[in-house]
């Protein structure tokens, strides 16, 4: 990767939220921001395939001039019919690595899984929704790769000490 | 934000490993803190690994 590469969390996850982007978080942050010591390199979110909200995540993709990057020398820009078709988009921004999901597990999309989300304040009013962990381990227990597998019994431990609380 | 758990900040009903060897006092320091300040324990890391990373290849070219 470049040597100027810039990863800016908040600052990614603002920028969705301030283009009014519904999603929620996902994976290996979503579940540090829960108190699971995990450490990750980039920003999983699962989002809406609403026509509303695919329109308002492309102009938030714009403003963070996200690209493939599987093909990074292309600088691929998702269109509108990538985003509808639900799969997985691996975006570079100018903020860090964002996984755009249209969806996780066995195939659990937004709707299905906002019941389970609850908003959290992760920096300075930026209210998002995060997946809880309890969903989010019974997620990655359906469809565990080997990265899953090695982060379940943190995950599971955290939520014992979460209950404990 | 509260500091990393000494080695020794242990007691004897609160286990410093659960049964399949999951450090649970990194467990509970992170659940100190708030949701805002484990996301920036997050932002530290990796500005630590990408700062390292830059220092390696500069050591390399030169």
């Amino acid at each position: 990767m470049p040597g100027t590469l810039r990863l800016d969390f908040l600052e990614l996850l603002r920028a969705l939220s301030e283009h009014e982007v519904d999603f929620i978080l996902v994976g290996g942050m979503a579940a540090a921001v829960q108190g699971a010591p995990i450490m990750t390199f980039d920003v999983d979110v699962l989002y809406s395939t609403d026509a509303g909200n695919l329109t308002r995540l492309l102009s938030a993709i714009e403003d963070l001039e996200g690209y493939y990057r599987l093909q990074p020398e292309r600088k691929l820009r998702p269109q509108l019919a990538h985003l509808a078709a639900g799969g997985h988009n691996l975006l570079m921004t100018r903020l860090g690595p964002l996984d755009l999901l249209g969806s996780v597990g066995n195939s659990h999309d937004f709707r299905d899984l906002l019941p389970h989300a609850m908003a959290m304040d992760v920096g300075e009013g930026t209210n998002i929704q995060v997946l809880e962990l309890e969903k989010l381990i019974a997620v990655k227990e359906e469809t565990a790769g080997e990265k899953d597998r090695a982060s379940l019994p943190i995950l599971r431990r955290t939520l014992e000490e979460l209950r404990r609380k | 934000m509260q500091g990393m758990p000494a080695a020794d900040d242990t007691s004897a009903d609160e286990p410093a490993y659960s049964e399949d060897g999951v450090d649970l006092t990194l467990i509970r320091w992170m659940l100190s803190m708030t949701p805002a300040e484990r996301l920036q324990v997050l932002q530290q890391y990796v500005d630590s690994v990408l700062s390292i990373r830059a220092w390696n290849s500069q050591t390399r070219l030169s």
